[in-house]
């Protein structure tokens, strides 16, 4: 490849597009991280009972050293709904916003020497990508702005998917027969519930749900690249996480993950859904635009 | 995208079936924020850890649900497996154990294992298997990372050793499949 053919290439995978899929990101992220923040309320006890600090795992050294009050606690925690309140303000309220809440809300988590796991890494980067992307500015709908945080969200989701769902498949054959599945849906902690126990009971549901899980997950990276399959894996994707949020307690991945899908959707699908949605609710316009 | 993929493979070490990437086996905590590893592996059984304390000449049961109610979706903090395979941390749970229990001499943690039992909420512990994880005197000063008997020692947050070797513990390092 000569310097031309990699200058074209380069212009091309960079020329601006349509931006509007920000505008829907922040106000969806903005109402994952307020559903995951009231759910901690909970997790502030945490903080008050200080001897579970004996508990604390991960890179939490900091929580052993520096024990958070109750008080401390809860302004942090309420700094965070603050920060969310600017994300859905958006404008020039929405990165500080962000920014605010993204450190209540490690705060929290470190201060309280809880665990970080994959919902909170992948909080991180997303908080990144947004940081790039021009998701603060108005009337997205009618931009176009460069695609450079865009691949940077399509690179973190094809390697979030992509690696478990290549794991899965080469290295777990407990996946292809729906075991795995059926036990995680009687797992003590993260799911439970009638319908999930009955599930578990089925080998052949759960032999269906494992394949559909390992089929989207592994040919996410390939298909999300391909405009006319790309809202198709999305829309698996949706099933997916609002399976998985029906059947198990995950905690914020799902939601989390879903927020920027309006990214992840090829711009000028994109920008035809948003201005349909917006002709036929109008209301949305506002906290949209 | 060259840091995620040598992320996957750090996973697949972890996960057993290949060899750390050359170079970075040193830095491998550096590679835990794009290690994504989610559900992957078969977890047939259910964990729970049961703690004692000898008060007088009795082993009295003492909840650790009861006395360490903190939680973060996955359950309690002590069912962590990096929590309760790491010595040096259950060395610090039977410390403060032993303080909230008047008159302990000692305590004892057992890992206790049985099977998920498919189609029924109810989990009951049936035919549970019981591993002893630490029996440690109170008081004894304890030499910095002395391990407690049978304690496992993992390193670095990794969930065991080959394939198959791994403890069950009561959730994988990620959130959802």
């Amino acid at each position: 490849m000569n310097v031309a053919t990699t200058d074209t290439t380069l212009e091309r995978a960079f020329t601006p597009t349509g931006a509007g899929g920000w505008a829907w990101a922040r106000v969806l992220f903005a109402l994952a991280a307020l559903a995951a923040h009231l759910d901690r309320v909970v997790s502030i006890r945490d903080a008050l009972v200080a001897p579970t600090m004996v508990l604390a795992s991960g890179p939490t050294v900091l929580a052993r050293e520096v024990l958070m009050s109750g008080a401390a606690a809860w302004a942090t925690w309420a700094l965070g709904l603050v920060g969310i309140a600017g994300m859905l303000a958006g404008s020039r309220f929405a990165r500080a916003g962000l920014l605010l809440w993204f450190v209540s809300h490690a705060g929290v988590l470190l201060g309280c020497g809880l665990n970080v796991r994959a919902p909170e890494r992948l909080i991180l980067f997303l908080v990144v990508a947004l940081l790039a992307s021009p998701f603060a500015e108005r009337g997205l709908d009618q931009k176009a702005r460069s695609p450079f945080a865009r691949w940077l969200l399509l690179i973190v989701y094809a390697s979030l998917y992509g690696s478990t769902g290549w794991m899965k498949l080469l290295e777990e054959p407990g996946w292809r027969s729906g075991e795995v599945l059926a036990y995680d849906l009687v797992d003590r902690w993260h799911a439970g519930g009638a319908l999930a126990a009955w599930l578990s009971g089925h080998p052949l549901l759960c032999a269906l749900l494992g394949w559909g899980t390992v089929a989207f997950e592994a040919t996410f990276p390939f298909l999300v690249l391909f405009p006319p399959a790309n809202p198709w894996v999305l829309l698996a994707g949706v099933a997916m996480h609002g399976t998985i949020g029906a059947l198990m307690d995950v905690g914020a991945l799902g939601t989390m993950a879903l927020a920027m899908y309006p990214v992840l959707l090829d711009p000028e699908r994109g920008r035809l859904l948003s201005a349909r949605l917006l002709a036929r609710f109008p209301w949305l316009a506002r906290m949209y635009r | 995208m060259a840091y995620l993929g040598v992320c996957y493979r750090s996973s697949l070490a972890y996960l057993g079936v290949a060899d750390m990437p050359a170079g970075v086996a040193g830095a491998s905590d550096l590679l835990w924020l794009g290690r994504w590893r989610m559900f992957t592996e078969l977890r047939a059984t259910h964990t729970d850890l049961d703690a004692e304390a000898l008060v007088g000449d009795r082993w009295e049961a003492r909840s650790l649900a009861a006395l360490y109610p903190s939680a973060w979706d996955e359950g309690p903090g002590y069912l962590r497996d990096d929590f309760y395979t790491r010595p040096e941390r259950l060395g610090r749970l039977a410390d403060d154990l032993c303080g909230r229990t008047p008159g302990a001499t000692r305590v004892r943690f057992t890992l206790v294992t049985w099977a998920r039992t498919r189609g029924q909420v109810d989990q009951p512990r049936t035919d549970a298997t019981r591993t002893e994880l630490a029996d440690t005197a109170c008081g004894a000063p304890r030499e910095a990372g002395e391990r407690p008997r049978g304690g496992g020692g993992g390193s670095g947050g990794r969930r065991g050793g080959r394939r198959g070797e791994a403890p069950a513990g009561p959730a994988p390092e990620g959130g959802a499949p």
